[in-house]
């Protein structure tokens, strides 16, 4: 045990190591799980046999008849899928999803942005006020600050309402207006990371950086694209493709606010209409395969994400 | 990338300042004053609009019952009776659930993530990087996606509506985020401090728990507020796995004072202060530390 940090030997690979020491060998390449065994112990089985059992369902027929155990559970091969592809109704739900987290992941890094610029210039109360604020909406559940925009704009007693002098109006009627009250929601609980982060980033650009460019006459506007976005580019590729997996995960903010999926469904995204699926109309079978496709595409994105790092310089 | 960003951007330090929370906004003589002026206003009205829920939310909570339809902006009395209401009613009990389960999955993450970072931090060895990886990516993935698979798991291990179920997810999905801050922190801390403690005679385990791990504290701490946060605010995952009432967490129970026709805001909102108040306090602890871990690695 005392090997580890007496030996600087011991931070090479053991496997190049001289052949002296057989057994030693083989305890060093055994260590590193005594300390990594308890995450694998809680990451397999939380994540590994999920997806397993998510991609098993997919292909299956499963539904409330087979929980219960009045038919016997069928393999479809790719039926479901068939069924989805199919569907016009996936279709316009992906759609949606796509859309949706688009624009969102626009609208927060344009907030988030325009903030952190606002951050490195405001005087001191307004910068605490502004942080409080942020903080106020990052931490708070998504659970309670959906509720609170719902009030909001609620038809009978709502704020908005009453100010604007429209009586009775209903904001979560219409599918787009929908989107767009839920889409505020969403940018109010995420814009505060890309303002926390993009501001440390500012932060860190060196001060005669940017003295020189307001020197040579340049506008905030020119400074912020000519001089933070390309020094930040890096840390900018992060957090975009983190706010595009955030936005693209949403469930809380649409299965509060409009219902579990607003009329008729017309207000549905992929998680939600997963969910539904599955645990509305106990079609397991059916929401596991719009799950699988939900995981790949996350997936996809997640790659992006560590190809991005890797450009970055990280050494992992 | 590592010369730009990286010196401070809440790259933890083993010691001394983290962040550059008070710096002072540097001076600026090109801009007019009336910029400054301008941009001070617009940060106190985006301040106010984005606390403005919050205010609503309060002010809704201690609106007396028969007073919500009335088109005043100020309750004409505070009504504490919303929030002695969500003492007496079976919300208490709810309360208690989340902090059994925010608090068990914190415990599970520090017992779980304290090796692993710890580990990979001082030493290499094949499959570092991709246990790193690995662990990176379950940081993208979500538990809704695999609901199904989860409801499924659970169910063959006779776990629904349990509060076991909830501490498992809500610690496993929450264990990227603190292996990584972890491993920034340890890294951060030179090994020779550690050698020199050991040399002096403190033994390995000694050298460990006087030297290292007082060293990382603020990132324990950020982990382990960044987690009780997380497991505190979930909702989807407890909406799967938990069916009778008084097993759920805050953020379920709440969502039964939404009807189809009518929501009973005042009680809704008292039990959403509640609910939302603890976690700001906690987060404002941590909120500089936490870019580091959410940016996983870009920050080193």
């Amino acid at each position: 045990m005392t090997t580890a940090l007496k030996a600087p030997a011991d931070r090479r690979d053991p496997v190049r190591r001289g052949g002296t020491a057989r057994p030693r060998r083989a305890r060093g390449a055994l260590r590193p799980w005594i300390y990594l065994l308890p995450a694998a112990a809680v990451l397999l089985p939380l994540f590994g046999y999920p997806i397993y059992m998510l991609g098993l369902l997919s292909v299956f027929d499963y539904r409330q008849a087979q929980v219960s155990g009045g038919e016997p559970t069928s393999f479809i091969g790719f039926e479901n899928y068939a069924t989805l592809f199919g569907d016009e109704k996936f279709w316009s739900v992906l759609a949606a999803t796509v859309a949706f987290a688009a624009v969102l992941v626009v609208a927060t890094l344009a907030v988030g942005a325009a903030l952190a610029v606002v951050l490195t210039r405001a005087g001191r109360v307004p910068r605490l006020l502004l942080s409080l604020a942020a903080m106020a909406a990052w931490a708070a559940p998504s659970m309670t600050g959906s509720t609170v925009w719902m009030f909001l704009f609620d038809s009978d007693l709502g704020l908005v309402n009453q100010v604007l002098g429209i009586e009775g109006y209903n904001w979560f009627y219409d599918q787009w207006v929908t989107f767009g009250i839920v889409g505020a929601t969403v940018v109010w609980h995420s814009f505060p990371f890309v303002m926390v982060t993009l501001y440390a980033g500012i932060q860190a650009i060196p001060g005669h950086v940017l003295e020189a460019a307001a020197l040579d006459g340049a506008s905030a506007w020119q400074t912020f694209w000519r001089v933070i976005v390309p020094m930040l580019r890096p840390l900018i590729t992060i957090v975009v493709i983190q706010s595009i997996i955030w936005d693209f995960k949403i469930f809380t903010q649409i299965y509060v606010m409009t219902n579990g999926g607003g009329i008729a469904g017309q207000n549905l995204v992929l998680n939600v209409y997963a969910f539904q699926t599955a645990f509305g109309s106990s079609e397991y079978g059916l929401g596991s395969a719009i799950g699988v496709i939900m995981t790949l595409i996350l997936l996809v994105v997640t790659l992006f994400y560590i190809r991005a790092l890797y450009r970055s310089g990280e050494k992992l | 990338m590592t010369t730009t960003t990286t010196p401070t951007v809440s790259r933890p330090r083993a010691s001394g300042q983290v962040s550059r929370h008070g710096g002072r906004p540097r001076p600026n003589r090109v801009l007019p004053k009336i910029k400054t002026v301008i941009i001070a206003a617009s940060a106190y009205l985006v301040a106010f609009i984005f606390l403005f829920p919050y205010l609503v939310m309060i002010l809704t909570a201690l609106r007396p019952q028969d007073e919500l339809q009335d088109a005043t902006y100020l309750p004409s009395t505070f009504a504490w009776s919303n929030f002695t209401n969500f003492w007496t009613s079976g919300l208490a009990g709810n309360l208690w659930v989340t902090l059994q389960v925010a608090a068990g999955s914190t415990i599970l993450v520090l017992i779980v993530a304290l090796p692993a970072a710890y580990y990979t931090a001082r030493h290499n060895f094949r499959g570092r990087t991709a246990f790193l990886i690995v662990v990176l990516i379950t940081q993208m993935f979500q538990p809704t996606a695999m609901l199904v698979g989860i409801y499924r798991e659970f169910y063959q291990f006779g776990l629904i509506d349990t509060i076991w179920s909830l501490i498992l997810v809500n610690g496993g999905f929450n264990l990227a985020f603190a292996v990584w801050i972890l491993n920034a922190y340890f890294s951060s801390i030179p090994r020779e401090l550690e050698e020199a403690a050991f040399i002096d005679g403190n033994g390995r385990w000694g050298a460990l728990f006087r030297v290292t791990l007082p060293l990382a504290l603020p990132g324990v701490i950020t982990a382990l507020i960044f987690t009780f946060i997380a497991a505190w605010n979930e909702f989807v995952v407890a909406l799967t796995l938990t069916t009778s009432p008084e097993n759920q967490p805050l953020t379920v129970a709440l969502n039964s004072f939404i009807g189809q026709y009518e929501v009973d805001w005042q009680n809704l909102f008292a039990g959403s202060v509640i609910a939302t108040i603890p976690v700001i306090i906690l987060f404002a602890l941590i909120e500089r530390k936490v870019v580091g871990g959410l940016t996983a690695g870009s920050i080193k």
